[in-house]
């Protein structure tokens, strides 16, 4: 069953008298347990529809229902409550709280969802523990690799119970160890709890991971292909 | 922070200079010329005549001296005359004073820097300012003339012996007033024994003025009533006093206010630095689902914390210093004679008033606040799709 569902997308930049496109018309589908990697050249609107899927921006015209939800419908403030409880992000550049260690940028998430201390520290330890970073529980983001830094955000990202999470770029800045090291963990949270895994990426390693591969051109849908692991 | 606590540091530090100068000069005045209370003839204060005497003073000083709250009373036989030596001569208010009991109105007798209070040793005994002596080139020993009119019209003259110099720091009083022994006076002016043209009355807690005026309102209302006398506190007889030191309170929070003024700007400065610096955090807490009421929140917080950190240290710091130059003081003895001129001590105590920590503790806060939200609402109005790809 498709937990994401965008229909005929287009979004739709004025940059002075010429309109661009980033999204022109896009009818896709992701369904519960995709490791899907969303592809194309350099502006072809690969962020601006991940952007779109998450509710981050919205679109022009089109619709995009999560979970059997229109969140284009929905109000800023019940936009960013949905993202808390629905959508995990990891990004390019890591983005962790530099003041807070390890395990409070992981449990920092289920502080805003309410959860209390003790659950929120236990399960961040877990978090961390699955992603091999067991012993850095209690360094700060400057101490730790870009890698592991990656790999912190990818416990964050799946603090909250997320229906799917959202990786832009997620191995742009890492080498190839450290890239393979990620998505090995990412792949085995995708299987472990079927976790969907939406990246945009440029990186062929993480398309060879992927089990998914969305074309985009453009704007538009080239080709959207499954491929075994 | 550092700003905020070196502007409020510099801030107290000031205004308890400037109230410390104006609370020594207060209590010089009633502790050197004034004391608390002063009676008189009504007519007395416009024109300051040896007619205008009250008569029979005992008789209210029993009613004062059943008082609570009273260090001492003291008759004074108070005119005008010219001081000669045989050099030069000059104008002058001569205090004919009763030496105990002026002990006990005010400290001249400690002021007295050559020489000696009225010891009773010499016969018209003289106390002369440093700077009357000075002018008059008098010394102890010296012998000086006081010519002035009676209670007739008539003048009246008499030689008086220098047996002490006082100085009291505040040169336009010292230039102004001689003491003699007031039965001295009396019989050179052939003035009733009966009568003074001025009682003056010391408490023990000056603080406590406001309630002993009301019990001796009550205890002289007669008096009050027919006009034979007329009560004046310190400050209805030195309103400038006043005047001054409500200005001085009152430009005190202007200070405090142009310095809180100013530092708002470093706030928001500092703090339109860190919403910067922290766009894409900014962003990846939106993301992930930080509701923009609490990125608002995030911001004030901090910005309040900053400020009043940097507050509370400067007025810890400030009070420190106040504590510390209130016990020493500061020696301006270097610029003595100018601050002299004007009636104040070159030796200035520091005094800041327990009530202005806490207000300036709550002007922080509000500049704190007025300061936070410009960046506050930068931070809240950020696009979280540009802020995560923010390359500032």
């Amino acid at each position: 069953m498709a937990i994401i569902q965008i229909r005929d997308v287009y979004k739709t930049y004025d940059q002075g008298k010429i309109p661009v496109h980033a999204v022109n018309g896009i009818t896709l589908d992701f369904e519960k347990g995709d490791f899907a990697a969303i592809v194309g050249p350099s502006g072809c609107g690969k962020t601006t529809l991940l952007n779109l899927l998450s509710g981050l921006d919205t679109p022009t015209s089109g619709s995009v229902m999560i979970g059997g939800k229109e969140i284009t419908q929905l109000r800023s403030n019940e936009q960013i409550d949905f993202r808390l409880h629905h959508i995990g992000f990891v990004f390019q550049t890591y983005n962790l709280i530099p003041v807070l260690t390890a395990l409070e940028n992981v449990a920092f998430i289920m502080e805003l969802q309410g959860v209390n201390k003790k659950e929120r520290t236990e399960k961040a330890r877990k978090l961390l523990g699955r992603v091999g970073l067991m012993d850095k529980l209690n360094d700060r983001p400057a101490l730790l690799s870009g890698g592991q830094q990656q790999r912190v955000a990818v416990a964050r990202a799946l603090a909250s119970n997320p229906d799917f999470i959202i990786a832009d770029e997620p191995t742009a800045n890492l080498d190839s160890k450290a890239t393979a090291e990620l998505l090995a963990i990412m792949r085995e949270m995708n299987r472990e709890l079927s976790v969907t895994f939406i990246f945009a990426t440029h990186d062929q390693r993480v398309v060879d991971k992927a089990t998914r591969v969305i074309r985009i051109e453009d704007g538009k849908l080239k080709d959207d292909m499954r491929q075994e692991q | 922070m550092l700003a905020m606590m070196i502007g409020l540091t510099g801030g107290i530090f000031y205004n308890a200079f400037m109230m410390g100068m104006n609370d020594q000069r207060n209590r010089a005045a009633i502790s050197n010329e004034l004391s608390d209370f002063q009676i008189h003839h009504p007519e007395y204060m416009m024109n300051q005549e040896i007619r205008f005497v009250i008569h029979n003073p005992d008789s209210l000083c029993c009613k004062i001296a059943s008082m609570g709250n009273l260090k001492g009373v003291s008759y004074r036989t108070k005119n005008s005359a010219m001081i000669k030596t045989a050099s030069t001569a000059a104008g002058t208010m001569v205090n004919g004073i009763d030496p105990d009991s002026e002990k006990r109105v005010t400290n001249i007798y400690q002021t007295v820097v050559e020489g000696g209070y009225f010891d009773g040793s010499r016969r018209m005994p003289m106390l002369l300012s440093r700077k009357m002596a000075e002018k008059l080139h008098a010394k102890p020993g010296s012998k000086v003339v006081l010519s002035m009119a009676n209670e007739k019209g008539s003048i009246v003259e008499a030689a008086f012996k220098v047996t002490g110099i006082y100085f009291t720091h505040n040169d336009l009083y010292d230039e102004a007033n001689v003491f003699v022994m007031r039965n001295d006076l009396n019989k050179l002016l052939d003035f009733d024994e009966n009568s003074t043209t001025e009682i003056a009355v010391r408490l023990i807690k000056t603080a406590e003025i406001e309630d002993f005026r009301i019990k001796l309102n009550l205890a002289l209302r007669r008096e009050l009533d027919t006009k034979k006398i007329v009560l004046q506190s310190w400050d209805e007889l030195e309103p400038t006093l006043k005047v001054i030191d409500a200005y001085t309170i009152f430009f005190a929070y202007i200070f405090m206010g142009i310095i809180l003024f100013a530092l708002a700007f470093g706030i928001i400065n500092t703090m339109m630095m860190a919403v910067m610096e922290r766009t894409r955090e900014i962003g990846m807490l939106m993301a992930n689902g930080m509701q923009r009421g609490n990125i608002f929140k995030m911001i004030l917080y901090e910005t309040l914390f900053l400020s009043i950190t940097g507050g509370v240290a400067g007025i810890v710091i400030s009070a420190v210093l106040v504590a510390w130059f209130g016990y020493t003081g500061i020696d301006l003895s270097i610029f003595g004679k100018g601050i002299n001129s004007i009636g104040y001590n070159s030796v200035v105590y520091l005094y800041a008033p327990l009530e202005l920590y806490p207000i300036v503790a709550f002007m922080v806060m509000v500049t704190a606040m007025i300061a936070s939200i410009y960046p506050a609402r930068k931070a809240l109005n950020m696009n979280p799709v540009e802020a995560l790809h923010y390359n500032g």
